[in-house]
């Protein structure tokens, strides 16, 4: 390898000390289930020499597991948020305006209508739960490769003819982009911000006012035209790609955990009859044959301890072993 | 560079064959290092907790880190290649354990046919009903070869299953088309869900045999070769793109990484990114070169033997990588096959039942909670008058049906008959999509299904928990046009190339689904849903809808240096320190998932290793 490649791949990666520690931390911790260790680098020599090795292997101890006691899961996927301890404080808005809030708030209402006694997407704070995700460093909430070129699309043979030798955009078919997945080079804020205001326009057109002050028969006409890709006012995203957009996440806000800031008191789980976050089902209860269970969030998940009740029908195994593994021993 | 001391083996990535080849040889008393890519990770208590089905099913916080490197695709080699820019079509692991610890864990044996397969179809429907272009071939091992190895891979993990045929005698329950075995599988099979009954029920009335999902999940309490008393399953319902919180569903962390770090020999480094495998004036392997991707530095790691034993994609891109002037191609690819005979799979839904007002309760347990047919898969139908080669499995009653996901894309309230929808694992996630352009602006920021309003929220209210998918999971066979090779255009964050992927459907899958599609709909209508959804055609592939990890090839094992990459035991024909593991050596992908053959596999090299190969090093094993 030369210089300049390796200089490239030094620089590719920056020092992060939290995630430095969390490696060295797994790996002295780690000692403690082995004999020998695990050691990062070239600090330590955990092999014996070659002589040594070439002796029969001194009987072991029996297996240790010790857990380790620390739990240092976060940053572990660091292109994804970690599971929030607790709900997000409400009544604070970290990225939209009050007017895209309401907006937001407004037609995801209209997708999930409720009621207090019946609660939709109002009620159980989808708007919370989006605004939330879209005020992550990281607005896509998942690992995303970001390196242009990125594609534009054609109608008919072949690209534009002022196209030929231009390597800053890829062309394709615009009946195949499709199936290439994500390609755009907006990300999630662009999409809310400029979507909505496409709500708006349109909203303005069809009706002479912004959407949050239609009447909700006017508001659901604009959601189907957006459905049908029909309204008009929109660009980037499309009217239809906008509407994919809000009925996605006013899913994953009503059925993700609360502690997303979506699905408030559980109710998008007890609209479906899901019970949440459980440590165990018993074979009974998957045929049917015991109470549904209440639905429980991943918050009050009981911290987890063999021995002890899963929940009330189960109890976390620690021993029962039946079968001994037979095949060398 | 830091130059690291000498080894005699290191393993690209610390997944579970690697696990598996670490633990023979350090048991044997050899020195082995793993570079890993992604984190270390334990039940304990990196698995603790875990149930958020946002964080690991949408999100996918397990697999690979895009960020950093993601493969390309293009449909045929005349289209131009795009990257996969979020998660879609498959998922790939990061970390140690790799993709063995989200997995679904339906583990399986491959047929004796699937081991003969282009002997077998030559010799019962002739050489002229392969198609134009196919280039399968034979496995240079047999069944039989490979049985006992099956067996103790079973019994070293805790498979849950029913036998169908020990040693010839067929066993009324299991799957009676399966190899010969030894042995029975060491644990009764796990819990079945309502749907895989009402399957079982309606495919037995039709004439063919159900039986329980062979599965790497305990259904009683076990100890494997880690010698850690694991629990049975609690059939908690977040299993697949998690990891087991109680080791129950087994994976190399649950075994194979304690059983080796056990002997003393064994280490791992996490977050250290291999670029190349790096050969001497004999064109032998001398060791890698990779990045600690925490600090930035560049390290040389040397070593007698090199195991490429990361992800089939990892495994290919590397070879081709480490270009020197003896392997001006890469290593392994002298002969210019590295890249070859990549293969995918059928893994799609084609009908859906809505069972009005009942209550499957399909949220709790695990994929492998299903019942299977195989009465068309393989070659165990006659394939006479049919229009197509290879088969399918059929399966019904997977559970952890996570709303989060299965939301979305509830079929709506007032779809016709026909129509789209599809969801082959339970995770709704899967199958072909109608609607018109969508993902292609926004991704998976947009998502099945169009129904809004009441008529939505009244259907999730009766119907999220009543709906039941029939699945198939079906071979489709490597062409001449669909290949691994390096892009052109879009690199990684270390500079290199990212791998890019050439690959479409073809005229046999049409066929094939077609012909499965309509076997799903006839037993869908024996099971009397209130309505249904069929998707009768096969649409073309594209990278934005899950269909399956089951990616393999690339550089396939024979018999012949001519028409593979390494003899069977994976090792490099033109670098005989180099062995390659997993699905990568696959010539074609049988219609079961691949992890029991590849463990298998790794047995048996692991076994050929430790007794014979380091007897004559850098010699081919034969």
């Amino acid at each position: 390898m030369d210089e300049k490649e390796r200089r490239q791949m030094v620089g590719a990666e920056k020092l992060d000390e939290k995630r430095l520690s969390r490696r060295r931390l797994l790996q002295s911790t780690g000692a403690l289930i082995v004999t020998a260790g695990v050691t990062a680098g070239c600090e330590i020599d955990p092999f014996r020499s070659e002589s040594e090795a070439s002796r029969p292997l001194r009987p072991q101890p029996p297996p240790q597991f010790v857990p380790r006691r620390v739990r240092v899961v976060e940053g572990q996927y660091p292109s994804v948020p970690d599971t929030p301890t607790a709900r997000p404080e409400t009544g604070i808005l970290r990225f939209f305006t009050l007017h895209e809030a309401q907006t937001v708030e407004a037609i995801t209402a209209r997708l999930l209508p409720g009621t207090p006694e019946d609660p939709g997407a109002r009620e159980a704070g989808v708007v919370n739960y989006i605004d939330n995700m879209l005020a992550y460093a990281n607005p896509f909430a998942e690992a995303t490769y970001r390196e242009a070129p990125f594609a534009e699309t054609y109608v008919g043979e072949r690209p534009p003819s002022a196209a030929e030798g231009d390597f800053s955009v890829v062309w394709i078919d615009h009946e195949e982009v499709e199936r290439y997945g994500y390609q755009s080079t907006l990300g999630p804020r662009d999409v809310y911000r400029t979507g909505l205001r496409s709500v708006d326009r349109h909203a303005n057109q069809a009706f002479g006012a912004d959407f949050i002050s239609l009447s909700e028969d006017q508001q659901d006409q604009v959601v189907t035209a957006m459905a049908d890709g029909e309204a008009t006012g929109f660009e980037h995203p499309g009217s239809e790609e906008f509407f994919h957009v809000l009925r996605r996440h006013t899913c994953e806000a009503m059925f993700s955990d609360p502690v997303y800031g979506g699905n408030r008191d559980m109710v998008g789980w007890r609209l479906i009859g899901y019970p949440g976050a459980q440590r165990a089902y018993t074979e009974a209860y998957v045929r049917g044959q015991t109470e549904e269970e209440l639905p429980q969030s991943i918050a009050d998940l009981n911290h987890f301890h063999p021995g002890e009740p899963a929940n009330e029908h189960v109890i976390l195994p620690v021993s029962g072993t039946r079968h001994a593994h037979g095949a060398e021993d | 560079m830091a130059r690291q001391r000498k080894v005699d083996v290191v393993t690209v990535g610390a997944g579970w064959t690697a696990a598996i080849l670490a633990w023979h040889l350090t048991k044997a008393g050899h020195s082995v290092v793993s570079l890993e890519q992604g984190p270390a990770r334990f039940a304990t208590p990196d698995f603790e907790h875990n149930h958020d089905s946002l964080r690991y099913s949408i999100r996918k916080a397990m697999m690979v880190d895009l960020t950093k490197e993601t493969w390309s695709w293009r449909p045929n080699p005349r289209a131009p290649s795009l990257p996969i820019r979020q998660f879609g079509s498959f998922h790939p692991g990061n970390g140690i354990g790799g993709a063995g610890i989200h997995w679904a864990a339906q583990t399986w044996r491959f047929y004796p046919s699937d081991m003969r397969y282009r002997s077998h179809h030559v010799e019962r429907y002739g050489a002229d009903r392969i198609p134009e272009g196919s280039t399968i071939q034979d496995w240079p091992l047999t069944y039989e070869e490979l049985e006992p190895y099956y067996t103790r891979m079973e019994y070293d993990i805790g498979i849950s299953g029913q036998a169908g045929n020990i040693n010839g005698e067929l066993l009324p329950g299991g799957n009676p088309y399966e190899g010969a075995r030894s042995a029975p599988y060491p644990l009764p099979p796990l819990v079945r869900s309502q749907g895989a009954d009402m399957f079982a029920e309606a495919t037995a009335g039709l004439g063919y045999n159900p039986f329980p999902q062979p599965a790497a999940i305990l259904s009683q309490a076990y100890r494997g070769v880690s010698g850690k008393e694991r629990s049975g399953c609690l059939l908690c319902g977040f299993c697949t793109r998690f990891g087991c919180e109680v080791d129950a569903k087994a994976s190399a962390v649950t075994d194979h990484i304690p059983a080796a770090l056990q002997t003393g020999m064994y280490e791992i480094r996490t977050e250290s990114k291999v670029h190349r495998v790096n050969t001497g004036p004999d064109g032998l392997a001398t060791g890698v070169t990779y990045t600690d991707t925490l600090t930035g530095e560049v390290h040389e790691q040397p070593a007698d033997v090199v195991i490429l034993s990361a992800f089939p994609l990892s495994n290919v891109k590397l070879m081709l990588l480490s270009r020197s002037s003896e392997h001006p191609n890469g290593v392994g690819n002298d002969r210019e096959k590295v890249g070859k005979n990549y293969s995918y799979q059928l893994n799609l839904g084609p009908v859906t039942g809505i069972f009005e007002g009942r209550r499957f309760r399909s949220y709790t347990g695990n994929s492998c909670m299903q019942n299977v047919i195989h009465d068309f898969n393989a070659d165990n139908f006659d394939h006479s008058d049919l229009d197509f080669i290879g088969g399918a499995s059929i399966t019904a009653g997977g559970g952890e049906n996570a709303p989060v996901v299965s939301a979305l894309s509830l079929p709506a309230l007032d779809q016709a008959q026909f129509g789209s929808g599809g969801d082959s694992d339970g995770n709704g996630n899967s199958g072909t999509r109608k609607r018109p352009p969508v993902a292609g602006e926004v991704g998976s920021l947009a998502g099945q299904g169009s129904e809004w309003g009441q008529a939505w929220k009244e259907n999730l209210r009766r119907n999220w928990d009543g709906i039941l998918g029939i699945g198939i999971q079906g071979e489709s066979l490597p062409y001449e046009d669909q290949f691994m090779d390096l892009d052109p255009t879009y690199k990684d964050a270390w500079g290199d190339p990212i791998l890019r992927i050439t690959f479409d459907f073809h005229e046999n899958d049409r066929r094939l689904y077609r012909f499965m599609a309509q076997r799903c709909l006839e037993i869908m209508r024996e099971m009397n849903p209130s309505r249904l959804v069929v998707t009768e055609e096969l649409s073309p592939y594209n990278v934005h809808s899950y269909q399956s990890t089951h990616n393999t090839g690339g550089a396939i094992m024979g018999a012949d240096p001519g028409d593979s990459v390494t003899n069977k035991y994976g090792q490099v024909w033109d670098t005989p320190n180099v062995f390659v593991t997993g699905a990568t050596l696959y010539p074609q992908n049988p219609g079961m998932n691949p992890t029991g053959p590849l463990l298998a596999l790794a047995y048996m090299t692991g076994d050929a290793l430790t007794t014979r190969y380091f007897r004559n090093p850098r010699e081919l094993l034969v």
